[in-house]
């Protein structure tokens, strides 16, 4: 079986000549966007900003624009963001008309109508080792090679707690539940070392034209919508070698987890790959032990999505399609 | 004020936010890399990166860049400097947080920001804003703790004492304090041991004492000497471990003592006393206390009424920044034990303490101005010399 996603994969490292990179975009008349999307990422968010605006704006000119796309936080996170020289986008006020989720996905997908880029990259607000590489590695894919559509990123990712830094466990939803979703259902993905990667760039020809969960089944949901389009020779996937952040407990992965599910069921009945004899429930259930009683606490997730965006007129007509 | 003086300080405000991105990455670069001189290979990838290619590495780990604007060969250098200490942080305490006003973290308001201020100090006058018209050298000189602190700072001068003419520290969080005088210091390593001894055996002899008992005696004599007023004498006991295990008694213990002093006939003066109190201590309890010299800095006034100094604080004023004159770092008698001229000042405000360091950004772009002007006041020396 030839592996068009392994033979696509890369290194940072082989793409650190930010000047080349500079050169390539200039040399295909590209703009190119970067989108943070945040809830209350105040301790990071600044330094994100700080570090990727100095070194792939101001001294390299690789990125045209940083944008934060936020979703109502609490925190000083949209204060710090304009501070270090984001353009800030409150979510919710982003094309009103069609109003507006709570979710990861949701602010990705409204980024799509108030960014310029010709690519669009969009990396976590909550990464503690931020570095350039996080941006110009999956660029350098982008820009280096026109067959790539949309590119991940992939990374060591120890877990981060109060008691420092442990170097490896990260992943577990990829590992327990989507590596094995695909291993059964779409085998031609399975060699994405971290598809759950919340780093990646695509072409916005591309981004454009996917539907969006509005929760955390976005990611999931874009490789089975490409795959599904053009298959796996437009994907790629760039080594950034270690990613530190403070990890989520067991509880947060395991709702995860069920949005994920959601997703990919939908996804198995719309290819026609499955089909579910009644409606799956939408809430998911955990059991909470209080004393010597066991409850159950049910959440409510929706699994609501967003339509491609070419399919509004008002994107149209921003954009000229 | 020269011209190109002028037109740098127009310049600097632009520099905020490299020089905290950059003191940002230095400081979390160590974990990536497994670089014998992590903080040195930064350094160098960075200037580098910002093509400055004509750095020049010695033996010693100093990584230096000579910027000569001036035409006449026979002119001197100033010397700006920063000590690279190589931190031992763990990652997890790498990571800085920022705020509007604030950057957080471990080490940023040391080796990081000061090295930073270095690094794109250097980049703008070498590469976008006129230089003034003195010849500067970019010196980053490798510091481990304690033993062998100085030797590659000495080295380096040692090469090139004859063409410096005056030299700034570059620090961290001390905007406003012009160090210009240097406090004697030195540091003892004192050891103690007894015969092994269980519980038992303090009950047969009522007179037995610990290697703890021992140092603990030592530290309450050495400080209750009453030292003459105007000496400025402080005996600091920095550290006094043992080797305490469970129900046992130490027979091992060590204490680490920095005596200090303005004045280098009262640090020796006191030196002697701390040695006389621990042979009579040794010969009294009938034990073995060692004694061993980790660190010697002498004392050094030489600045007290020097023109670098007095130009320094006037232009300083001018430029508005509360200053008061302070002690150097112990690294500026390198310099001033071989009569070059050395000043040290900070960048910005913050502070260093256990549970929270910390620099507030605001103030950088003033801490910049005080810099450049620095550099100015190499210039005008220089120039009234000439004359």
């Amino acid at each position: 079986m030839k592996d068009h996603i392994l033979k696509n994969t890369f290194h940072h490292s082989d793409f650190n000549d930010i000047k080349k990179l500079v050169e390539l975009k200039e040399a295909q008349g590209l703009k190119i966007s970067l989108a943070f999307p945040t809830l209350n990422e105040e301790k990071t968010i600044g330094k994100e900003i700080l570090i990727i605006k100095n070194e792939l704006v101001d001294r390299h000119p690789l990125l045209d624009e940083i944008a934060v796309i936020d979703s109502d936080s609490t925190d000083a996170t949209r204060e710090i963001a304009a501070e270090f020289g984001a353009n800030v986008f409150v979510s919710s006020e982003i094309l009103p008309q069609y109003g507006s989720y709570r979710g990861k996905g949701e602010n990705l997908w409204k980024s799509l109508y108030v960014l310029e880029g010709d690519i669009i990259v969009w990396i976590d607000a909550d990464i503690n080792n931020i570095h350039p590489k996080f941006v110009y590695g999956l660029l350098g894919a982008l820009l280096n090679y026109h067959e790539l559509e949309y590119v991940k990123a992939f990374y060591e990712r120890p877990l981060s707690g109060e008691h420092g830094i442990r170097r490896s466990g990260g992943g577990r939803v990829t590992e327990i539940l989507t590596r094995p979703l695909f291993s059964t259902f779409f085998p031609e993905l399975a060699s994405l070392i971290q598809p759950l990667s919340g780093e990646y760039a695509g072409r916005r020809r591309l981004l454009e034209q996917l539907s969006f969960s509005v929760g955390y089944g976005v990611e999931i949901g874009h490789l089975l919508d490409i795959f599904r389009m053009q298959g796996t020779q437009v994907l790629g996937q760039v080594d950034l070698d270690m990613r530190i952040h403070r990890n989520q407990d067991i509880r947060s992965l395991s709702r995860m987890s069920f949005a994920l599910l959601n997703t990919v069921l939908k996804r198995l009945e719309t290819y026609g790959k499955m089909t579910l004899g009644e409606t799956a429930n939408t809430e998911h259930i955990a059991i909470n032990v209080e004393g010597d009683r066991h409850l159950l606490e049910k959440t409510p997730i929706l699994p609501l999505e967003r339509p491609p965006m070419v399919t509004l007129k008002e994107y149209r007509s921003k954009f000229g399609k | 004020m020269p011209d190109r003086t002028k037109s740098l300080y127009s310049r600097l405000e632009e520099l905020r936010d490299s020089i905290l991105s950059d003191a940002i990455m230095f400081n979390q670069f160590t974990y990536e890399t497994r670089a014998k001189q992590p903080e040195q290979e930064y350094i160098t990838r960075k200037l580098e990166e910002l093509n400055i290619d004509d750095y020049e590495v010695d033996e010693a780990g100093n990584v230096f860049v000579q910027l000569n604007t001036t035409r006449d060969l026979a002119d001197k250098s100033l010397l700006l400097f920063v000590q690279v200490h190589h931190n031992k942080f763990s990652i997890a305490d790498r990571f800085i947080e920022l705020s509007s006003e604030r950057a957080f973290g471990a080490g940023i308001a040391e080796s990081a920001l000061a090295a930073s201020v270095l690094i794109n100090l250097l980049h703008l006058l070498k590469n976008e804003a006129p230089p003034p018209e003195v010849n500067v050298i970019f010196l980053f000189s490798p510091a481990p703790e304690f033993e062998g602190r100085f030797s590659a700072l000495e080295s380096f001068v040692e090469r090139y004492q004859h063409n410096l003419a005056a030299a700034v520290e570059v620090n961290g969080i001390t905007l406003g304090e012009i160090g210009y005088r240097s406090v004697g210091e030195y540091t003892l390593d004192i050891r103690s041991r007894t015969p092994l001894m269980e519980w038992n055996d303090t009950i047969k002899q009522v007179d037995a004492v610990s290697a703890m008992d021992v140092l603990t005696e030592l530290a309450s004599r050495l400080k209750n000497i009453g030292w003459p007023a105007k000496s400025g004498v402080f005996i600091n006991i920095a550290n006094l471990t043992s080797n305490m295990k469970l129900h046992k008694i130490p027979n091992k213990a060590m204490m680490r003592l920095d005596i200090m002093a303005h004045d280098n006939s009262y640090l020796d003066f006191a030196k002697n006393v701390v040695e006389a109190t621990v042979a009579k201590l040794s010969k009294e309890l009938k034990t073995v206390i060692e004694m061993k010299e980790v660190m010697h800095i002498p004392s050094n006034t030489m600045m007290e009424n020097h023109a670098f100094l007095q130009k320094a604080i006037e232009i300083f004023k001018v430029n508005n920044i509360r200053t008061k004159l302070a002690l150097i770092n112990d690294e500026a008698t390198v310099l001033l034990s071989r009569g070059v001229p050395c000043l040290s000042t900070g960048v910005t405000r913050g502070e260093v303490a256990l549970e929270e360091e910390y620099i507030e950004i605001k103030p950088i772009a003033s801490g910049l101005k005080a810099l450049v002007s620095l550099i100015a006041v190499t210039q005008l020396t220089m120039e009234e010399r000439k004359e």
